[in-house]
C-alpha cells in the first residue's frame, strides 16, 4: 500500500480528518526532535520545542500552500520555536556558551581509559559545547547538514536564503569549529 | 565571537576563493565538472588539501556526537469541532450504520415539521403543523344557521370560500408543497400572501356569483339573505355586507 504524501496528509488534515495530522506527527516528529535536540543539547528543551513545532503547524496549517516541501514548512517553524525558547532563556543560554568557552577539555588518559565508551561520551560532550559555542545561524546550518541530512537546497529554502550563503555559513562555521575543538583539546589523532 | 572569515587557515581560503567549491566537494553535492576542476586543483594547491582534510577531521568529530537521546511519542490533543467529530463519526460506520442514521436524521427533520401520517378508510394521507395552521386562520366556521332556501340555489352559497371546493383544496395544497421547498422564513410571510390571494380572488368570483343568484329571489327571500350575511359574514368576509346593500329589497326593509 503505497504511503499517502505529506501534502495528502495536510490537505485530509484540512478537512477535518485530524488522524490524518497524527500520521504527520508521527513521520516528522523524531526529525524535529533531532533537531531541536542538536541545536539546543537538551533533551527537555527539546521536547517542549518539538511539541510547540507541531501544535504551532497544527494551527497554522491552511497557511502551508505546498510551494515548499512540508518538512521545510516544520524544520523553519522548529527553528522559529528554537529561537523564541533562546530569547525566554538568554541566561542560560549564554552560561552554556560560556562553559564551552571557558571550562575546556580534560584530555582523557589513554592508558587508564580502559572504557572506550567513556571516551566516545567524552568527545561528544566535547562536540557538544564546541556546537553550543558557534553563533546560532551557523550552528543551524551544522546541524541541518551533519546530523539531519539536508541539501544545500533544502537548507536554503528553509531559511529562506540563498545556497551560496549557506555554503559559505557552513565553510565559516565548520572552520570556527575546528580551531574551537582544537583549543579544547580535541585532536585528530584521538580519533 | 571571532569573525567568520578569520579561520586557522585564513590564508588558504582567502587565496584561492574557492570556498565553495570546497564544501560542496566535501558534502559530495559537486556536479561531475565541479568534483574534476577542484581535484585538479587539489594537485597544484596543498593549502585547500590541508583546509579539505582539517574540515574532514571536524565533520568526523561531528558524527562522534551520537544521538543519546530518544525521540518522544507526541501526544497531541486536538479539540475537534462538533461539525468536525460528526464527519470522523459518520466515516467510521460501515454502510448499514450511515443509512440508519440517514433515515434516523430523515425522520427527526419530519418530526420537527409536525408532520402527520394518516392511515383511515379514506386511504393513506400525510399532513404538516404549517398545513393544519393555515386551515385554521382561513376557514372559519359560521355559528349561525344557515338560512333556508330554495332547491334550486346551489349549495355552497352559504359555505365559507375555501369548504368543499375541490379546486380550492388542490391550489393551498399545492401552495404549501411549494413553500415547504423554500426557507423556513421566507415560506411563512410568501405563504400567507398567496393564500390571501387566493382567497380574494374567489371572494370575488363567489360575489359575482351571488349576485346573479340574488336576483333570480324574491322579495322575501332577499331579505330572509340579506339578515343572515349580516349575523354570520362579519367575522370572515366584511366586504360581503357591502353587498347586502346593493340587494335591491334591503333598501328600507324589515332590518
Amino acid at each position: 500500500m503505497v504511503e499517502a504524501s505529506d501534502l495528502e496528509l495536510v490537505e485530509r488534515t484540512l478537512e477535518g480528518e485530524h488522524h490524518a495530522f497524527e500520521v504527520l506527527v508521527r513521520r516528522w516528529e523524531r526529525p524535529i526532535f533531532s533537531l531541536a535536540y542538536r541545536l539546543s543539547g537538551s533533551d527537555e528543551d527539546a521536547r517542549d520545542v518539538c511539541q510547540e513545532t507541531f501544535l504551532a503547524a497544527f494551527r497554522h496549517l491552511k497557511s502551508f500552500r505546498g510551494e515548499a516541501k512540508f518538512s521545510s514548512w516544520l524544520y523553519r517553524i522548529a527553528l522559529n520555536a528554537w529561537h523564541s525558547r533562546q530569547r525566554r532563556q538568554p541566561a542560560e543560554s549564554l552560561s552554556l556558551e560560556e562553559q564551552a568557552e571557558t571550562r575546556g577539555f580534560d584530555p582523557p588518559d589513554t592508558d587508564n581509559a580502559l572504557d572506550e565508551r567513556l571516551l566516545r561520551d567524552e568527545r561528544a560532550q566535547l562536540v557538544r559545547r564546541a556546537l553550543a559555542a558557534l553563533p546560532a545561524e551557523m550552528r543551524q546550518v551544522i546541524v541541518m547538514k551533519e546530523y539531519e541530512g539536508l541539501k544545500f537546497h533544502e537548507i536554503a529554502e528553509v531559511l529562506g536564503i540563498p545556497v551560496s550563503t549557506v555554503k559559505t555559513r557552513l565553510y565559516t562555521g565548520l572552520t570556527l569549529l575546528r580551531r574551537r575543538l582544537e583549543g579544547l583539546g580535541f585532536s585528530p589523532g584521538k580519533e | 565571537m571571532t569573525t567568520p572569515r578569520k579561520p586557522a587557515t585564513d590564508k588558504s581560503a582567502m587565496a584561492c576563493d574557492r570556498s565553495s567549491d570546497l564544501v560542496a566537494y566535501l558534502y559530495g553535492e559537486a556536479t561531475p565538472a565541479e568534483i574534476a576542476s577542484f581535484e585538479r586543483h587539489l594537485q597544484t594547491c596543498p593549502v585547500c588539501r590541508a583546509e579539505l582534510e582539517g574540515l574532514q577531521t571536524v565533520r568526523t568529530a561531528l558524527q562522534s556526537w551520537e544521538m543519546d537521546a530518544v525521540a518522544p511519542r507526541l501526544q497531541l490533543v486536538i479539540r475537534p469541532t462538533v461539525w468536525q467529530a460528526w464527519r470522523e463519526f459518520f466515516a467510521l460506520l460501515p454502510m448499514w450504520g450511515r443509512l440508519a442514521t440517514g433515515a434516523a436524521a430523515i425522520v427527526l427533520v419530519l418530526s420537527l415539521a409536525n408532520l402527520r401520517l394518516t392511515v383511515g378508510p379514506q386511504g393513506v394521507s400525510l399532513s404538516t403543523g404549517w398545513l393544519n395552521g393555515v386551515e385554521l386562520a382561513q376557514a372559519p366556521r359560521p355559528s349561525a344557521p344557515a338560512p333556508t332556501v330554495p332547491d334550486s340555489l346551489p349549495r355552497q352559497t352559504g359555505t365559507s370560500p375555501a369548504a368543499d371546493d375541490p379546486a380550492f383544496q388542490q391550489a393551498v395544497t399545492r401552495l404549501v408543497a411549494e413553500a415547504l421547498a423554500t426557507q423556513p422564513q421566507a415560506r411563512d410571510a410568501e405563504l400567507e400572501a398567496r393564500i390571501n390571494a387566493l382567497l380574494d380572488a374567489r371572494l370575488k368570483q363567489q360575489r359575482a356569483e351571488l349576485v346573479r343568484l340574488v336576483n333570480q329571489l324574491n322579495r322575501e327571500q332577499r331579505l330572509q339573505l340579506a339578515a343572515w350575511i349580516r349575523e354570520s359574514e362579519p367575522r370572515s368576509s366584511p366586504d360581503l355586507l357591502d353587498l347586502v346593500s346593493t340587494f335591491p329589497v334591503a333598501e328600507g326593509g324589515d332590518e
